[in-house]
């Protein structure tokens, strides 16, 4: 057993008897010393979490999905390597009320949100117990912790969405992240965990480039922009200039955003960003 | 007037009346072996094959052509009911009653084996049992009854161990068969654990008890057991968690208040004293009353229906007490023979629907439940007189125990040694440590099934000097 012990749940399958003789002498202990029933050691476990909803944001929101793969070097430490996409991330609530209704609009360092990723790091199963539902047999849990580090493809909102179309986003480059989280598992026979976390997505610094332009290349591309000239001299190859061309679907001129771009660089100051996810997952030991 | 009947029957399916077959068995005589052949046929073509047992016994107990179709037929039903009283009862006392087919003559081969095995004639057991062939799917039922046969301490020759282990081994090998075929596997590693056992092979003995399936019938019998060659291998820990482990109330339909006395000698041995009376006080309080109680069962002997009713009844089975009668109605002949009755009972209603028709079949069928009722009684009396007696042996020796208990406690105070003081400054002897995915639980009066086969115990040494006698072991 781990360093913390082990945790018994009562349930309802355990049958409570008073204690027999000779339990109650100092001289005589009697312990369980039972193997365990599926050893999750120097196994692969697999878990998808189909759908992940984002908790507490303030002016971002995000819905991912996301893969873990976590290898058990031994029953209560795993190694974990967990890519995740954000299928969708938009403007919270909150930060749209605020927009219509004051024009104040949040940071720009406050409003990247992350296009995907990839974290790994430890996970550590300090608590387990086991349970019985419906009269089956025991259903192993553990508490599991876990945080580990990584890289995200990030992005800004540059156009806000209106009736003329949806938003427009602007790549705001590769951040590291850091991650944090923990949560139950629940394991169900040999092969299958049932996983329910809450992982937070860390990741910070201040709006510099958009689709890899700096402020002066986002300059230079205003300017061409308002003068009808075609874009792209003058700047480096690293900024994406096809981004800020031609027109989305429906008929919005991408062009306009250089302008808006322009500006979120030249706002300057970082944040430090959290994704606070609940993460639901099905898993599969191998 | 063959079609007036026909018509008859006909009409009285029609209204929903009894099916013809019924009708047929209900009207056939029994005089010649032919005619008793026929009724009995008739009979199982109703699906009264419980009610088929007597008159096909009478046509395979008299000479002639009637014999060979009516053992096959009796063997039929043997199976079907998984009849153990009356048929292999018959097939013993007639040995010329040979069915047709090859398989059926394994079949009462076979019983025949069991019937001699049972009744100590050893060597006739080995002679019937050895003619099943290793392919027949009555084999490991044969193999291991030829394993007990060969380990008998009464085998003529002596017994021959390594033999009966072969046997045993061989079963196990075996798969498939159903419940019966795992009951079969799981009783004969059970009688493997015991072999292994008697030859002082402690290690595989007690590794031999632990693959005893958890679901078998006889699981809780080897739990207890397997204190056995722990304790002798100086495993004291494992033999005193393994019998306390019986104390689930998850296992209180088991009898085995063996496992108290064996509980009480390993505290004993650890010369903890006070420990060793509570557990034989313990077994004193709950078993001398049904000592008693069992031995006056046994001396007035009551009538065959009340012997049944005590293992029949939920109700009457209960006030045997500590588990004895969810214990003897769990034991395969005894349950088989308490089936039977019930086919019997339902074959009586079945027959008593057809009112003044069945008035002889109605008496033949009452004849052979109360001869079934009787074979049941003794069966039930036998076992009661056997815990019976194993009950008055085993409070004698809790006797025995508490007084080498007083006598260890005298030597103590003679000796001048302070036990309390000697075990306090004694630390429990650390458990042993498990593999990395070992899980340790408390014992604390919370029985998890999952459990029960791993409880171990740490306990001190109170004794100032190992005593030299006696050897518990």
């Amino acid at each position: 057993m781990s360093a913390l012990g082990a945790l018994l749940l009562v349930s309802l399958a355990a049958t409570p008897a008073p204690a027999d003789p000779p339990v109650g002498s100092p001289d005589v202990q009697f312990r369980v010393l039972e193997p365990k029933v599926f050893p999750d050691a120097l196994r692969h476990e697999l878990v998808l979490y189909p759908l992940v909803p984002q908790v507490g944001s303030t002016f971002t929101t995000h819905w991912l999905i996301s893969l873990a793969y976590t290898f058990h070097p031994t029953e209560w430490l795993g190694l974990r390597l967990q890519p995740f996409y954000v299928w969708q991330a938009r403007r919270s609530h909150f930060s749209s009320e605020l927009l219509a209704r004051v024009r104040q609009d949040a940071a720009a360092a406050s409003s990247v949100v992350l296009k995907g990723g990839l974290v790994a790091g430890p996970e550590w199963m300090p608590i387990s117990g086991k349970f019985a539902a419906f009269g089956a047999g025991p259903v192993r849990y553990g508490l599991v912790l876990f945080g580990g580090a990584g890289v995200a493809g990030t992005e800004i909102e540059l156009k806000t969405s209106d009736p003329l179309g949806p938003s427009t986003y602007g790549s705001t480059g590769l951040r590291a992240l850091a991650s944090i989280g923990g949560g139950l598992r629940v394991q169900f026979g040999d092969r299958f965990t049932l996983r329910l976390e809450v992982q937070d997505l860390i990741h910070w610094g201040g709006v510099t480039r958009i689709n890899g332009c700096d402020a002066t290349e986002l300059d230079t591309l205003n300017q061409q922009h308002l003068a009808g000239q075609p874009l792209g001299a003058g700047v480096s190859t690293q900024c994406n200039v096809s981004a800020f061309q031609g027109t989305t679907s429906t008929g919005y001129d991408r062009g306009s955003d250089i302008g808006i771009a322009q500006s979120k660089v030249k706002e300057g100051g970082t944040d430090t960003l959290h994704v606070v996810g609940v993460y639901l997952g099905i898993g599969v030991e191998l | 007037m063959r079609r007036a009947v026909l018509v008859l029957l006909l009409a009285g399916c029609a209204r929903g009346g009894p099916p013809p077959d019924l009708l047929a068995a209900a009207r056939a005589t029994e005089g010649t072996p032919g005619e008793a052949l026929a009724l009995g046929e008739a009979l199982q073509k109703a699906h009264l094959d419980a009610a088929s047992i007597g008159p096909l016994r009478a046509a395979a107990s008299a000479p002639g052509p009637a014999r060979g179709p009516a053992t096959e037929a009796l063997l039929g039903a043997q199976e079907r009911l998984d009849e153990q009283l009356l048929v292999p009862g018959f097939l013993a006392a007639q040995p010329e009653a040979e069915p047709i087919s090859a398989e059926a003559r394994e079949r009462a081969a076979l019983l025949r084996g069991l019937e001699a095995q049972r009744s100590g004639r050893l060597e006739q057991a080995e002679s019937l049992l050895r003619r099943i062939g290793p392919g027949s799917p009555l084999a490991p039922r044969a193999r291991y009854a030829l394993g007990i046969v060969l380990s008998d301490p009464h085998h003529p020759g002596g017994p021959r161990m390594q033999a009966a282990l072969d046997e045993l081994q061989a079963v196990l090998g075996y798969s498939g068969g159903g419940q019966q075929g795992r009951e079969t596997r799981a009783l004969a590693q059970l009688a493997l654990a015991r072999v292994l056992y008697g030859l002082r092979q402690d290690q595989a003995s007690a590794r031999a008890y632990d693959a005893v399936p958890p679901d078998a019938r006889v699981w809780p019998q080897a739990l207890f057991e397997r204190g056995y060659p722990r304790f002798r291998s100086g495993d004291d820990g494992g033999a005193l968690g393994t019998v306390h482990a019986l104390r689930a109330p998850q296992l209180a339909s088991s009898f085995l208040p063996e496992a108290r006395i064996l509980e009480a000698t390993i505290l004993f041995h650890a010369c903890l004293y006070p420990e060793t009376r509570e557990v034989l006080d313990g077994f004193t309080s709950t078993f001398r009353p049904l000592s008693d109680r069992l031995r006056e069962l046994v001396r007035a002997r009551p009538a065959s229906s009340e012997e049944v009713a005590l293992l029949a009844d939920p109700a009457r089975r209960a006030t045997l007490g500590e588990g004895l009668g969810e214990s003897l109605a769990a034991e395969p002949r005894l349950s088989a023979g308490l089936g039977l009755l019930r086919a019997l009972e339902d074959d009586r209603t079945r027959l008593a629907s057809l009112g003044g028709d069945a008035g002889p079949a109605l008496e033949r069928l009452e004849r052979l439940r109360a001869e079934a009722e009787q074979a049941e009684a003794d069966a039930v009396h036998g076992r009661l007189e056997d815990v019976s007696s194993a009950l008055r042996d085993l409070l004698e020796q809790a006797d025995v125990l508490r007084f080498e208990t007083t006598k260890g406690e005298k030597e103590l105070l003679d000796a001048d040694v302070d036990q309390r003081k000697l075990l306090a400054a004694r630390p429990l002897p650390p458990l042993p440590s498990g593999g990395p995915a070992d899980e340790r639980w408390r014992v604390d009066g919370e029985w998890w099934v999952d459990e029960i086969a791993h409880v171990r115990a740490s306990l001190k040494d109170g004794c100032p000097v190992r005593p030299a006698s006696p050897n518990v072991r």
